[in-house]
């Protein structure tokens, strides 16, 4: 099974919002049984980042870390949302 | 929501903004004392500055173990105050109001944490908070946003 994650810089309150976010969308797309998501701050996730098919992010990420990562903040500001769950869909499929 | 803390500011800067919000949780008890070291070194680090429209907003938050008690801080500044923007710190916003978030147990306070975060992406909301008059018309519009 595939994996995604949702980082913050705490891990707690944005990365939140933006899991709520990403799970109502692959449930629309009746995607969410192909997946599981997982939530962490940026300082834990930073090791495991090649684990997972995509990281949606809503703070900074290492240069070295870019390649799968999904900026988040329009989930947050709604502004660009669309975008956000078209590179999420084209991660899984 | 039942309760938030609302102020008025003018202010130079966000230092003094979240200065004067983190003086107002700390003084009531709802965080730890170090609650205002953590939002501000956290500030630098992991900017919060969001570009919604028609004006910017910045949702300040540090971890958990710094709070006693949830409560939001809401503060509407007399002049806008430069945040970087959240995952971007190359990119400046000019804040207008600012919600201070410090919840003991984000999972628990979940459906706070996203009623607010459909606020601010509501246009209609995000067009009336510069009219707002007090704490009770606040919570009114926010309670007034479907989860």
């Amino acid at each position: 099974m595939k994996k995604g994650l949702i980082v913050c810089g705490t891990g707690v309150a944005t990365s939140t919002v933006v899991l709520g976010k990403v799970k109502e969308y692959l449930t629309k797309e009746d995607l969410i049984s192909q997946v599981e998501l997982h939530q962490a701050n940026i300082n834990d996730a930073h090791s495991r980042s090649d684990d997972y098919a995509f990281i949606v992010s809503t703070t900074i990420v290492p240069d070295d870390w870019k390649e799968n990562v999904i900026d988040g903040v329009p989930l947050l500001t709604g502004i660009g949302t669309e975008e956000v769950y078209l590179e999420i869909r084209n991660k899984l499929v | 929501m039942k309760d938030i803390f609302m102020m008025n500011l003018t202010v130079g800067t966000k230092e003094q903004a979240l200065t004067a919000m983190c003086s107002m949780l700390i003084n009531t008890g709802y965080v730890t004392a170090d609650f205002m070291e953590e939002i501000l070194k956290r500030e630098q680090g992991f900017p919060t500055g969001l570009p919604v429209q028609p004006y910017g907003v910045a949702v300040p938050h540090v971890d958990s173990k710094h709070v006693i008690e949830s409560q939001v801080v809401f503060a509407a500044l007399k002049k806008p105050v430069v945040f970087q923007q959240m995952g971007n710190n190359q990119q400046n916003i000019d804040v207008s109001f600012i919600f201070m978030l410090a919840f003991r147990d984000p999972t628990e306070h979940l459906q706070h944490l996203q009623k607010l975060f459909l606020c601010l992406q509501d246009t209609a909301f995000m067009q009336q908070l510069n009219q707002i008059k007090n704490k009770s018309h606040l919570l009114q519009l926010i309670n007034n946003i479907e989860t």
